[in-house]
């Protein structure tokens, strides 16, 4: 029996520049938390975090031409709004003075953030910066992550210092010298 | 600065430099490591040290602002200069506030040097495993090659052609297997010398090598006989560069010295058969065949 080539072209193989820029991002995360360990990599990540929260923050603020800070609540939508962007599917669970509550059933990094904390560094980070930027203060607590197996991500957002238990948790400050606005 | 000042037996403890300065850049704590390594800096104590470290690094100044807009640590790696050659170190930045409530108003500060002697341990390592890898593709080319010739020997022959045979022979267009034997090599040895007739073997190796794909696998055999693997091709396509082959050798002058020497070849092919064994058995007999029949020709095996 004749055997017929091997069609590469069509086999049902998952791989797509969306798909490849993933699995660089998470290799590359999880090679830095392997070398340098976790809590170094988070250091590392958190710089690049801070560059892409304050570019998208400035992002948000030119496309709706909005100069001065955004309100609370067009914070939580553009938090949101910037996940479902990318394949998230973060909600506002409940929104208050003192903190925004987010959940999300779907990372944007899919099943691939299992076990590499350290990329939600850059969640954090991107959220910290957003929010401390506009609203002065945030402390991102990551109270449950897809990375850690828990299912899903719950997210607190503490917006005045009193109200945030988590010690461990990030702080982030208005960035007075930013040059967004 | 009350902080600050109970951190002063704190950063002492510590082995690396570690200094602590104002949001304006002002040193305004150190240990004896950061003093011992600013004195090899030939650091200025009344410069701003963030401007000094950004001139070295010109990230430097975004790490340290970082650290002042959020707490945690922030981590880059700088190079500095010591000693007439450049040191790289990890830097670890901090933020200091005064409270729970405040931003901080300064930054502890960390220089950790990088392990050079591991790293120029790993270099000669690296070094030594390039040579090593370079030192076994000599071995195995020895192995693998002809000296004479250049082509591949017998034993590489096998480990390749064997390789994939199976789902070879099961194609299309499979292939064949072409015997070739220098007609009366001995009395080119006997007539013109030994070095004469290497001669003409590199030469018909050249012939051969340069009329077949970079697919096939042109081998010697060993004496005066050659074998050439054509892969994915069928027998009619192939007897066509089989007889170029032929003909290049017949037609061609090989020169050794001021002597012209003209040699024929007989040719045994085979189409692919169940086992490369057989097909080499097949082969050989069809070469067999031309060489009984008069020489300089083609012989196909018919199954």
């Amino acid at each position: 029996m004749a055997a017929s080539k091997i069609q590469v072209e069509n086999l049902p193989v998952k791989h797509s520049k969306e798909v490849f820029l993933l699995q660089l991002v998470s290799q590359l995360s999880k090679t830095l938390e392997d070398v340098v360990g976790l809590e170094d990599a988070e250091g590392f990540i958190s710089l690049v975090g801070t560059r892409i929260g304050k570019l998208l923050n400035a992002d948000y603020h030119t496309a709706s031409c909005v100069n001065e800070s955004f309100d609370l609540e067009t914070v939580a939508r553009v938090l949101v709004d910037l996940k479902h962007r990318i394949d998230g599917n973060f909600k506002i669970d409940s929104l208050s003075p003192d903190k925004i509550v987010l959940l999300n059933s779907r990372c944007p990094f899919g099943d691939k953030v299992i076990g590499k904390p350290s990329l939600c560094m850059m969640t954090s980070n991107v959220f910290g910066r957003i929010t401390a930027d506009n609203l002065g203060y945030a402390k991102v607590e990551l109270d449950e992550t897809i990375a850690k197996s828990d299912g899903r991500c719950r997210i607190v957002i503490h917006l005045v210092y009193e109200q945030a238990e988590d010690n461990s948790a990030r702080e982030y400050f208005q960035d007075t010298t930013s040059d967004r606005q | 600065m009350p902080i600050i000042n109970s951190a002063d037996g704190i950063i002492e403890c510590f082995k690396e430099a570690i200094f602590i300065c104002t949001t304006a850049g002002e040193v305004v704590q150190s240990n004896s490591s950061a003093n011992s390594l600013f004195n090899t800096f030939q650091y200025d104590f009344s410069h701003n040290v963030v401007n000094w470290l950004t001139t070295h690094h010109q990230q430097f100044v975004e790490w340290f602002h970082i650290s002042t807009i959020q707490t945690g640590i922030v981590k880059g790696n700088i190079n500095l200069p010591v000693n007439n050659e450049f040191r790289r170190y990890t830097t670890h930045l901090c933020g200091i506030r005064e409270n729970a409530v405040t931003k901080p108003y300064a930054v502890l500060i960390r220089l950790e040097p990088k392990m050079r002697n591991m790293d120029f341990q790993f270099q000669d390592l690296k070094q030594h495993m390039q040579q090593v890898n370079q030192h076994l593709k000599v071995e195995y080319r020895h192995a693998h090659q002809d000296e004479l010739t250049g082509l591949y020997n017998r034993r590489h022959f096998y480990s390749v052609a064997s390789r994939g045979y199976n789902n070879l022979v099961n194609s299309t267009s499979a292939g064949c297997l072409v015997m070739l034997d220098i007609d009366n090599f001995k009395k080119i040895n006997d007539v013109h010398g030994h070095e004469a007739g290497d001669t003409v073997l590199a030469q018909v190796a050249a012939i051969l090598t340069n009329n077949s794909r970079n697919e096939d696998i042109p081998t010697r055999w060993g004496g005066e006989e050659f074998m050439l693997f054509l892969r994915n091709i069928n027998v009619t396509d192939a007897l066509i560069i089989i007889d170029r082959i032929r003909t290049s050798i017949a037609s061609n002058t090989f020169i050794y010295g001021s002597t012209d020497i003209y040699v024929t070849v007989s040719i045994g092919v085979c189409s692919l058969q169940q086992s490369l064994d057989e097909t080499i058995r097949c082969c050989d007999a069809a070469l067999y065949t031309a060489k009984r029949s008069g020489k300089n020709m083609v012989i196909v095996h018919q199954d």
